[in-house]
């Protein structure tokens, strides 16, 4: 939640699965407050908690349930499955790479 | 998502040092068994395909020096493709059990990984096909575990 007090933060990525549009070593910048008043969208590369404490970056797939979302890696062959994130766990938006 | 090049990028770079951005991961620690070497395999012999056309150029014109530039660019890249995708195989994939059946496993690696940096730093055949062949030792290893 602390994240969520800035509107933007910077993050570097770490793994394949985002690949072709983020590559391993890639920098983001996350709108952290993109989902105060809106829900996430399908296509939305987002930046959310994992159930295990690390955060980590897909893309939404689909809506799997009310405030709950399918999350996806670009990279078909690197890309794990991942249970249904909470809106809650989603912390920002993906805007930006560089 | 917008792809921020140039000075604003460099500005961002530069600023790190202050934020500290954290770490985001693009792949999720679940063990699913989605391990493949064709990756590495296609990147080795990226890596072979450049050094022959390096050593095919001869002239000295504008546009050969551009292709020399390109294809060095791309020996790089996939030489450090090659290294990530068997260091993937290497902390992720292989267990212990891969070990007491393959124990020169971590030797292998080790050595294909080297092989990555000396494709990188020279422009060798010999290195080009040390690399292949280290790469397809590994593959070989990687589909006996599979069995």
């Amino acid at each position: 939640m602390f994240s969520r007090i800035f509107p933007f933060s910077m993050h570097i990525v770490r793994g394949h699965s985002m690949q072709p549009n983020i590559k391993d070593g890639d920098r983001v910048i996350v709108f952290n407050w993109a989902y105060l008043f809106s829900r996430p969208k399908i296509g939305d590369v987002v930046v959310f908690s994992g159930s295990d404490g690390k955060e980590y970056v897909k893309r939404i797939t689909a809506a799997a349930a009310k405030n709950e979302f399918v999350v996806e890696g670009d990279n078909k062959e690197d890309s794990r499955k991942m249970p249904p994130v909470k809106k809650s766990a989603i912390i920002g938006r993906v805007i930006a790479r560089y | 998502m917008k792809t921020v090049t140039g000075l604003f990028a460099a500005l961002m770079r530069k600023s790190e040092k202050l934020l500290e951005p954290s770490l985001v991961y693009a792949h999720c620690d679940i063990p699913c068994g989605i391990y493949e070497t064709n990756s590495m395999t296609t990147a080795a012999d990226t890596v072979a395909k450049m050094v022959e056309k390096i050593l095919d150029l001869k002239g000295m014109e504008l546009v050969d020096r551009n292709n020399f530039v390109r294809m060095v660019h791309v020996k790089e890249e996939h030489a450090q493709k090659c290294k990530q995708e068997l260091l993937i195989l290497w902390t992720d994939y292989f267990k212990d059990e891969h070990l007491a059946k393959f124990p020169d496993l971590h030797t292998k690696v080790w050595k294909a990984t080297k092989l990555c940096s000396q494709a990188k730093r020279t422009v060798d055949l010999k290195v080009a096909q040390q690399l292949k062949e280290a790469v397809a030792d590994i593959a070989r290893i990687f589909a006996e575990t599979k069995k």
